[in-house]
């Protein structure tokens, strides 16, 4: 082969790799992870320590409606409150867009519950309800994506 | 350590860039590369921690124009498995990282056979994170330095040679796209990486 067909090799070859290189480039912006937080306190005003949350998504709680209580593990997070009973959830934003879209514009159900025998006291219409599930969705989500429960009352069933 | 591998990395191209080479071979030279790569995330930040990554591919284009500095791309893959991660829980069955970039390199001649090739870039660094319907994309900047040691092997027709390269680069990822609370900001944004290659190297005159 000539000099002249080894540069037609390198132009395709060049064409080609820049191709490759610009479809990978592309940027898919999915890079928001979601915080919930929050202070979990007794109704004396104690901080509850160590005491174990869990952060669920609708998924588990259809499971639940179809009385599987423990096969759902999908998208569940686990976590301890600390010694100042503050708990935190990160989560990537994307998976609960899609949650979103599967429920047919409903909005996604997230939210929390303790193990094992604990209710939240939420308040509602100056009385507070005892709740086992305390759903996120009435809360707002900031700029940066933090849902702050500030202080969540909790008492023993 | 990070240091000393970036001023390698950083001044051995400059050095490069100032010698004044014999010009042994006129004309465009093309280089086309397949190496095995592994790269070693670097430091107490979540990429180092929450990802364990296995041995992947790195394919490199380069080319320069009378033995001046040249303009090279590469791509490479690795396969990823997620540790026990408090940010992506279990939500995600596979992830891998990918690795874009466009670099300047130059070749230094040390013997017949043997020579060194430094490259300075930026590209991009992404982990995918993958569940059975979706993936959820973790973007990175990367600027890096790499050298690569080239063997002779091979002639291969009028115009190509067959090289044996092997080397090592060193990047710095940045995350500043990524949206997380102001906490856990550092720990996600910020890593660095360390990475071998070995592989073969075809370069046309």
């Amino acid at each position: 082969m000539d000099k002249i067909n080894f540069r037609l090799i390198y132009l395709i070859g060049v064409f080609a790799f820049s191709f490759l290189l610009i479809t990978s480039c592309k940027l898919y912006e999915d890079n928001e992870f979601t915080t919930f937080q929050g202070v979990l306190i007794f109704e004396d005003g104690t901080p509850a320590q160590n005491i174990e949350v869990v952060f669920a998504n609708e998924i588990l709680l259809v499971e639940m409606e179809g009385f599987s209580w423990n096969d759902a593990s999908n998208g569940i997070y686990r976590g301890k409150t600390n010694e100042r009973g503050v708990f935190k959830f990160v989560v990537p934003k994307k998976n609960f867009q899609f949650a979103l879209s599967a429920r047919d514009n409903f909005d996604p159900l997230y939210y929390l519950y303790i193990e094992p025998d604990f209710v939240f006291g939420v308040e509602k219409n100056d009385e507070i309800t005892e709740e086992i599930y305390l759903f996120l969705n009435e809360y707002s989500i900031n700029e940066q994506q933090v849902l702050d429960l500030s202080n969540v009352f909790i008492k023993p069933l | 350590m990070k240091k000393a591998l970036l001023i390698i990395c950083v001044v051995l191209p400059l050095l490069g860039f100032s010698q004044n080479i014999k010009n042994k071979n006129e004309g465009i030279e093309w280089g086309l590369s397949g190496s095995l790569y592994q790269p070693f995330l670097q430091g107490n930040n979540f990429l180092a921690n929450d990802y364990s990554v296995f041995p992947g591919v790195q394919f490199t284009l380069k080319a320069r124009y009378n033995n001046l500095p040249g303009i090279g791309g590469v791509l490479s893959g690795n396969i990823t498995r997620i540790n026990n991660s408090k940010f992506l829980a279990d939500f995600f069955e596979n992830s891998r990282f990918q690795e874009t970039g466009l670099f300047v390199y130059h070749i230094i001649p040390i013997s017949e056979k043997i020579s060194v090739e430094p490259r300075i870039g930026y590209g991009n660094f992404v982990a995918v994170n993958i569940d059975d319907t979706q993936k959820f994309r973790l973007n990175y900047d990367r600027i890096f330095g790499q050298v690569n040691v080239s063997c002779f092997l091979m002639k291969s027709g009028d115009y190509g040679e067959c090289n044996l390269i092997g080397g090592f680069a060193y990047g710095i990822l940045n995350g500043h796209r990524i949206n997380i609370n102001q906490d856990d900001r550092n720990y996600v944004q910020k890593s660095s990486v360390l990475a071998f290659n070995l592989g073969i190297e075809l370069v046309f005159h």
